[in-house]
C-alpha cells in the first residue's frame, strides 16, 4: 500500500464567523493526481490556503507526510510541498530567474548563497516550463501566461514531493493551458510527484486526474476515480447547469458539454410536440433549442452512437433507435412513423441521406401533412441514394405539404 | 560573485569618502582644501603637528565641527535610507516611508518633553532631549505594533492606520505644548525640522553602533525581504516565517531610527527616495538595494547638510533642504512610475 502524502481530518475552515469548509476529510496517497473541482465559492482555494497555513484550521487537522501541519514551520513544509498560487502580480521588478531561485530558499541556510547544484536545479525548472529564454526579463514585464509559467518553475525549483496547484491555468491561453496540464501529468507519472490540483476546468480534471473530489458549499460531495465522478447526475446539481457527459475518443476521457444554466425557473411546457428527423449532429442544435423552449421533442430513427442520439438521450427525449451501423428495421420504422404522425410539427434537419437512413425519408410519404406541418431545412446535406430521397422531398414540396425554411425561419417557429 | 561585489563596493565607498571630504571643506569660514586635508591627516595618521598648530581655530573648525558633522549626516542619512528600504519591503510598498509608523511624532513628542523639562542628565552621550526623543520613538512604534497585532500577526494595513492615528494624536499634543509654552516654541519647532547644528563626535559615537550593527543585521535578512515584498502568500510558499522576520526587522529598524532621530530631529524624504532611486538603478534585490541605499542616503544627507549650513547667512534646518529638493524629485518619480520601473 502506498504511503500517505496529505490528509485532511475533519477540517473546518473559515473567516470570522463564516465557515467556508465544513468537516472536510480526505487522504491523498503518494503518487496520486487528485483534482479538486467545484463551483466558485465552494471553498477550493481556502483548502489550499489551509495547507500553507495561511488559514488556520478551526477544528480538525491537516497532516503532511504524517506530520501535523500546524506544528510544521513554513520552511519545513516548503521542503516537501510547493504551491502554485492562483494570483501573482508582483509590484517589484525582480528578474524571472531571481523569482525561480526563490524556490531554493527553503533549502538554504541564512546568508548561504546558491551552489552550482542549486543553479542547475533552477535552470532545469525553467527548462521544464520552456521559460529559459525569459530568465533575464523582469517579472513585471512578462505576460500573464509567461508569469504563470515562471511561478510554476519556482515551485519546481523546490523539487517538491507534493505539488499543490490552485487553478494553474487561470490566465493561460489554450496552448499553455494544455502544456501546463501535460507538465503536471508528466511530473506525476515520471517523477512520482503527488499532485493536488484545484481546477475549474472539469474536462481538464477528467482528462488528467486519476481521482476527483467534488466540493460544493464547503462540503465534500463526491470523491473517487475520475470516471465515476464525471457523470451527469453528480455534476448537474453541483454546477446547476444542464450538461451532457460523453466519451471523447480523442482524449480517451469523459468530457462534459455545458448546455445552459438551469438556475432560472424550469422551462414551462407549451403542450406542443415536435418530431425531428436528423442524424450525424445535424439535429443537435434543434433538439436542444426546441427542448429548451418547452416543446416536447421526439426524434428517430437514430443509430446508437450517433451524436444526435447521445444528445437526445441525455436530454431525456423520446428517441427511436436502431443498432449501430444497421439499416432501419421494420419495428423501428413503425415506431418512428407513429411518433411522427402524432407530432404537431415535423422537422427534417439538414441531413445526409444514404441507404441506411433512407427509410426515415420514405416514412414521410405515410404521414398526412394536411393537418400538420413538415418543415424542411435544406443546406449542405447530400443525397447518396441516387435521387430517391430528394425526389420524395421535392414532391412533398410541390404538393404544398412540405415547407422549406432556413435556420432563421425555423427559429421563429420555436 | 564576491569579486564582482568588490568592484562595485570599492568605488562606491571611495566616492562616499570623497564627498564627505568635499563637504567638510565647504563652510562659512574660508579654509583651503590643503589645510582641510592636512588637519584630517594629522588627526588620523599624525605627522603634521606643527602645521596644524599654526592653523589654530581653523583646525578646531575642521576637526571638532565640520568633519564629525559630515560623518554624522552621512550616518543618519544612511540609517534613514536603510530603514526606508526595509519598511518598503515589510509593507510591500515602494512608497513606504521610515516615519510611517509614528516614529517621527513619537520622537518629536519625547524631544518636546525634554526641551520643556530641560533635565541636566545625560546618558551614553545623549542629553535629555535626545534621550527622550529616543525613548519616544521606540515607545510609539511598539505601541503601534502591539495595537495593530491580532493574535500573532500584525496586519500591515492596520499597522499603517495605527501609525497614522498615533502620528496625528502626538502631533496634536506637541501643538498644545507649543501653545502653552510659547517661549520654547521656536526650540521645539526647530527640533522638528531636523538639524545637525552643534553636533560633534559624541553624537557620531552615539549613532555609529546602531547604524553599523543595524546595517549588518538587516543584510542577513536580505533574501527573506526579497521574498516578503512579493506578498504573504509567496513568502509562505517559499518557507519564510513572515511574522518572525517582521518582528526582528521592526526591532532593528526601530532602534536605528530612534538613534538617528534622537540626534538629528525629523528629516524627511531621504529614507523614502534613496531606496527608490537605487531600486530603479539595480533592481529590487535587497542584497544590493540596502547597502547601496545606505550609501546614497548618507551622501545625499551629507550634501544637503552642507547646503543647509553654507547657502544662507543663517543656518537652514536640513529637514527643509531635503524637503525642498526631495519633494519635487519625489513627484518626478511618481510621474515616471507609470513605466514598469517599480
Amino acid at each position: 500500500m502506498a504511503k500517505e502524502m496529505l490528509r485532511f481530518e475533519n477540517v473546518t475552515l473559515g473567516y470570522g464567523e463564516r465557515d467556508v469548509i465544513k468537516d472536510f476529510s480526505c487522504s491523498i496517497e503518494e503518487g496520486e493526481f487528485v483534482a479538486l473541482i467545484g463551483p466558485n465559492g465552494s471553498g477550493k482555494s481556502t483548502l489550499v490556503h489551509a495547507i500553507t497555513g495561511m488559514v488556520p484550521c478551526k477544528t480538525g487537522a491537516i497532516y503532511v507526510k504524517g506530520r501535523d501541519n500546524a506544528k510544521m514551520s513554513s520552511k519545513e513544509r516548503a521542503q516537501i510541498a510547493a504551491v502554485v498560487p492562483q494570483n501573482f502580480q508582483p509590484n517589484f521588478a525582480f528578474k524571472a530567474k531571481e523569482i525561480v531561485a526563490m524556490g531554493r530558499h527553503p533549502f538554504l541556510g541564512r546568508m548561504q548563497s546558491e551552489s552550482e547544484e542549486d543553479y542547475r536545479i533552477i535552470d532545469h525548472a525553467m527548462a521544464e516550463t520552456g521559460t529559459l529564454h525569459l530568465r533575464d526579463r523582469k517579472i513585471t514585464q512578462l505576460s500573464g501566461g509567461e508569469r504563470q509559467r515562471i511561478i510554476i518553475s519556482s515551485a519546481l525549483a523546490q523539487q517538491p514531493q507534493l505539488l499543490i496547484v490552485d487553478e494553474p491555468t487561470n490566465h493561460l491561453d489554450i496552448q499553455y493551458n494544455l502544456e501546463v496540464m501535460q507538465l503536471m501529468s508528466r511530473l506525476n507519472k515520471e517523477k512520482g510527484i503527488t499532485i493536488f490540483a484545484v481546477l475549474h476546468d472539469i474536462n481538464m480534471a477528467s482528462r488528467f486526474a486519476d481521482r476527483i473530489i467534488v466540493l460544493d458549499h464547503g462540503q465534500k460531495i463526491e470523491d473517487g476515480p475520475a470516471r465515476n465522478i464525471i457523470r451527469e447526475e453528480i455534476l448537474k446539481p453541483v454546477y446547476k447547469i444542464d450538461l451532457v457527459v460523453r466519451d471523447n475518443p480523442l482524449t480517451n476521457a469523459a468530457e462534459i458539454v455545458a448546455l445552459r444554466s438551469n438556475k432560472t425557473a424550469k422551462r414551462a411546457s407549451n403542450g406542443k410536440r415536435v418530431h425531428i428527423i436528423c442524424g450525424g449532429g445535424s439535429g443537435s442544435y434543434w433538439l436542444e433549442s426546441f427542448h429548451n423552449k418547452g416543446w416536447e421533442v421526439s426524434t428517430g430513427v437514430l443509430n446508437v452512437g450517433d451524436s444526435d442520439h447521445e444528445l437526445a438521450r441525455s436530454l431525456g427525449l423520446a428517441v427511436v433507435t436502431e443498432k449501430p451501423y444497421c439499416d432501419i428495421g421494420d419495428s423501428a420504422f413503425d415506431a418512428n412513423l407513429e411518433l411522427m404522425k402524432d407530432a404537431d410539427l415535423v422537422v427534417l434537419a439538414d441531413i445526409d441521406v444514404g441507404h441506411s437512413n433512407l427509410k426515415n425519408i420514405q416514412a414521410l410519404k405515410h404521414v398526412d401533412f394536411d393537418t400538420q406541418k413538415l418543415y424542411v431545412l435544406r443546406g449542405v446535406g447530400k443525397d447518396y441514394t441516387g435521387g430517391e430521397a430528394l425526389a420524395i422531398v421535392d414532391r412533398l414540396a410541390a404538393e404544398g405539404k412540405a415547407v422549406e425554411v432556413d435556420k432563421e425561419g425555423l427559429e421563429q417557429l420555436i | 560573485m564576491n569579486k564582482k561585489w568588490l568592484w562595485i563596493s570599492l568605488p562606491v565607498l571611495a566616492g562616499a569618502l570623497l564627498i564627505i571630504l568635499v563637504c567638510t571643506f565647504f563652510g562659512a569660514a574660508d579654509i583651503t582644501m590643503k589645510d582641510t586635508l592636512m588637519v584630517l591627516c594629522n588627526h588620523i595618521f599624525g605627522g603634521f603637528d606643527e602645521e596644524v598648530a599654526a592653523l589654530g581655530a581653523q583646525s578646531t573648525i575642521i576637526w571638532r565641527l565640520r568633519f564629525p558633522r559630515s560623518i554624522l549626516a552621512f550616518l543618519v542619512g544612511g540609517g534613514l535610507a536603510l530603514c526606508g528600504g526595509v519598511y518598503q519591503a515589510i509593507f510591500k510598498n515602494p512608497m513606504a516611508d521610515p516615519f510611517i509608523l509614528g516614529i517621527s511624532s513619537g520622537a518629536a513628542f519625547g524631544a518636546t518633553v525634554g526641551i520643556l523639562a530641560n533635565f541636566s542628565t545625560s546618558f551614553m552621550g545623549m542629553n535629555s532631549t535626545s534621550l527622550l526623543a529616543f525613548a519616544g520613538a521606540l515607545l510609539s512604534i511598539f505601541f503601534v505594533y502591539n495595537i495593530a497585532k491580532v493574535g500573532r500577526q500584525a496586519n500591515t494595513t492596520s499597522l499603517l492606520l495605527c501609525g497614522t492615528a498615533v502620528n496625528q494624536f502626538l502631533t496634536a499634543l506637541i501643538s498644545i505644548a507649543m501653545l502653552l509654552f510659547s517661549t520654547e516654541m521656536k526650540k521645539i519647532y526647530f527640533w522638528t525640522l531636523g538639524s545637525f547644528s552643534a553636533k560633534g563626535w559624541e553624537h557620531v559615537l552615539t549613532v555609529l553602533p546602531y547604524v553599523i550593527i543595524g546595517l549588518l543585521v538587516v543584510l542577513i535578512f536580505s533574501k527573506e525581504m526579497d521574498i516578503m515584498v512579493l506578498g504573504d502568500e509567496t513568502a509562505v510558499r517559499f518557507g519564510v516565517d513572515i511574522e518572525k522576520n517582521k518582528r526582528i526587522l521592526f526591532l532593528v529598524t526601530s532602534l536605528v531610527m530612534a538613534a538617528c532621530v534622537s540626534v538629528s530631529g525629523i528629516i524627511g524624504f531621504v529614507g523614502l527616495i534613496a531606496p527608490h532611486v537605487i531600486r530603479l538603478m539595480v533592481g529590487p534585490s535587497h542584497k544590493k538595494l540596502l547597502p547601496l541605499s545606505f550609501m546614497l542616503g548618507g551622501v545625499v544627507l551629507c550634501i544637503c547638510d552642507t547646503i543647509a549650513r553654507s547657502v544662507l547667512e543663517a543656518e537652514v534646518p536640513v529637514g527643509i533642504v531635503t524637503a525642498i529638493i526631495g519633494a519635487p524629485f519625489f513627484i518626478y518619480l511618481l510621474r515616471a512610475r507609470n513605466s514598469e520601473v517599480m
